[in-house]
This record gives C-alpha cells, structure tokens and sequence, in this order.
C-alpha cells in the first residue's frame, strides 16, 4: 500500500492535455438504487441501477492557444473523450477515461490573485479503469 | 523558474528608476537609496499538475535614508506610490521578462532596517510571482 501525492496527476480532454493548468479534480460517482422492498421485511431492501457520474476540472487560467479558454470554451454542449490519470502517466498506473458533455465552464477573476477557471464534465455511457500500457 | 533569474529580473525594475542602486542579491554594505531583492520565502512548489508551475513571494527592501530625517520620509513616499516613475509597484508590473509568468507587487511595511550597523528608514515591498517549473 502507498499513498499518492496528487501532484502527478494528468488531466485531458478532447485529446488536449491540460494538466499544467490544472491543480484540482474531482470525480464524484453514484448508482440509481431501486427499492424492492416486499412483504415480511423489517427493512428496506434495496437493488442498484444504473451508474452515473460527474467531473470537475479547475486551475489557474493561462492566456496561451493551448489554455483552458482557448480549449474548453468551444467544447461546450459537446461529446469529448475526458481522460483522469491519478497516479500519473506511466505502464500499469490506472486511467479512467471516457465520453462526457462539457456542461459547465467558469472563470473567476478576483482583483487580489490568480484568474482561475474550472469545468463540469457529465459523463455519459461507460466509463472505465484500466491500465495503462 | 529559476530564482536566480527572478531576482535578477526583479532589479532590472527597479534599476529602471533613477538614482536607485539595485542589488539582485543580499549585500551588508549599501548607500541610499537603495533596493535590495532577498530569497523568497515562501517558494510553493506545484501550483498545477505534472509541475505547471511554481509560486514565490519575494521580499525587495527599498532603504532610504537616516530614519528621522524629513528627506528620507518624503524619498520614500515617492518609492511607496502606486504609481508613477518612481513607483516600486509600476516598474516591478511594467516589466516585461521571460522569467515569469505573472508578477504583482501585494504590499509594502514600512520599517527600520539595520544594515552594518547602521538605521535606515525603509519598506519592504512583498512580490508575488508565478513562473514556470
């Protein structure tokens, strides 16, 4: 067992890699339940449905053409390929990837620091853990 | 971001003010008026994923002259204006450099500083700067 530090993570979407702009992430998952609760039962008894899930991506806005801005913004209201590497880029460390809708995208720039901006993705259909090779 | 080149950077700014004698470095013997770019501290590591960039804040002490003189007080008033010629916060935001990606001039203390042996009113002016890893 080894604890991971979350500075190696790598983020991209839409085959653009915006890790370097990025220093959050969060991937909250959760799964229908359906009661099927019947007669005798002192409890309720329940049975899962179907997954779903969000992410939401957020940094520190950088002006470039490769820039948060300059990528998400014409993403928004589409399909795209969101890719999550944890533990970093490397053969066998986990990736979770798969389809998502751009739903959201902010920037918030307040007069004393740094313009950030962060994104909701909504995932859509499967999205898996695998191993990188 | 290399520090080196930050301080350097740093006193470029401020040498662009006349009649400042700028050190990019600590010195123990100075004539007023005179700047002086110290180590940073704090030096966070990692503002964004896979080493996006790093965040200092640099301390640049401006020393005037003999603490209960008039002169000295009315010198470094002119140092202390958030703008102008001769404004520590104008030039050091003005300056453009590859060093850093973001620099911005947060704040000024007023204080006796003792270099040598000797008194001299001054202002530590702190600087915030985001550069590349």
């Amino acid at each position: 067992m080894a604890f991971v530090h979350g500075k190696g993570t790598f983020v991209s979407l839409d085959a653009n890699d915006l890790s370097a702009f990025t220093n959050n992430t969060a991937l909250p998952r959760s799964a229908d339940t359906h009661d099927v609760t019947t007669y005798g039962k002192d409890d309720h008894v329940y049975r899962g449905g179907l997954r779903d899930g969000t992410a939401t991506i957020s940094g520190i806005y950088d002006s470039a053409a490769g820039g948060p801005g300059a990528v998400i913004t014409p993403l928004l209201g589409t399909n795209v390929t969101f890719i999550f590497r944890p533990e970093g880029t490397g053969p066998g460390l986990p990736e979770r990837s798969g389809d998502c809708v751009v739903s959201t995208y902010e920037e918030t720039s307040p007069v004393a620091d740094m313009v950030t901006w962060s994104a909701e993705l909504q995932l859509s259909d499967e999205f898996a853990t695998t191993a990188q090779v | 971001m290399n520090i080196g080149d930050v301080m350097d950077q740093l006193g470029a700014a401020v040498d662009t003010i006349d009649g400042v004698r700028v050190f990019p470095y600590w010195s123990d013997r100075i004539i007023p008026p005179a700047a002086v770019v110290s180590w940073p501290d704090p030096l966070n590591y990692d503002v964004a994923y896979q080493r996006g960039g790093d965040r200092a804040a640099f301390p640049l002490t401006l020393l005037v002259g003999k603490v209960v003189a008039r002169t000295a007080r009315d010198d470094l008033s002119r140092f202390l204006d958030g703008s102008g010629a001769d404004s520590i916060k104008t030039v050091i935001e003005a300056h453009s450099t590859a060093a850093w990606h973001s620099v911005r001039v947060e704040s000024a203390q007023v204080a006796v500083v003792t270099v040598a042996g000797t008194d001299y009113l001054g202002a530590e002016f702190m600087i915030d700067v985001i550069g590349g890893a």
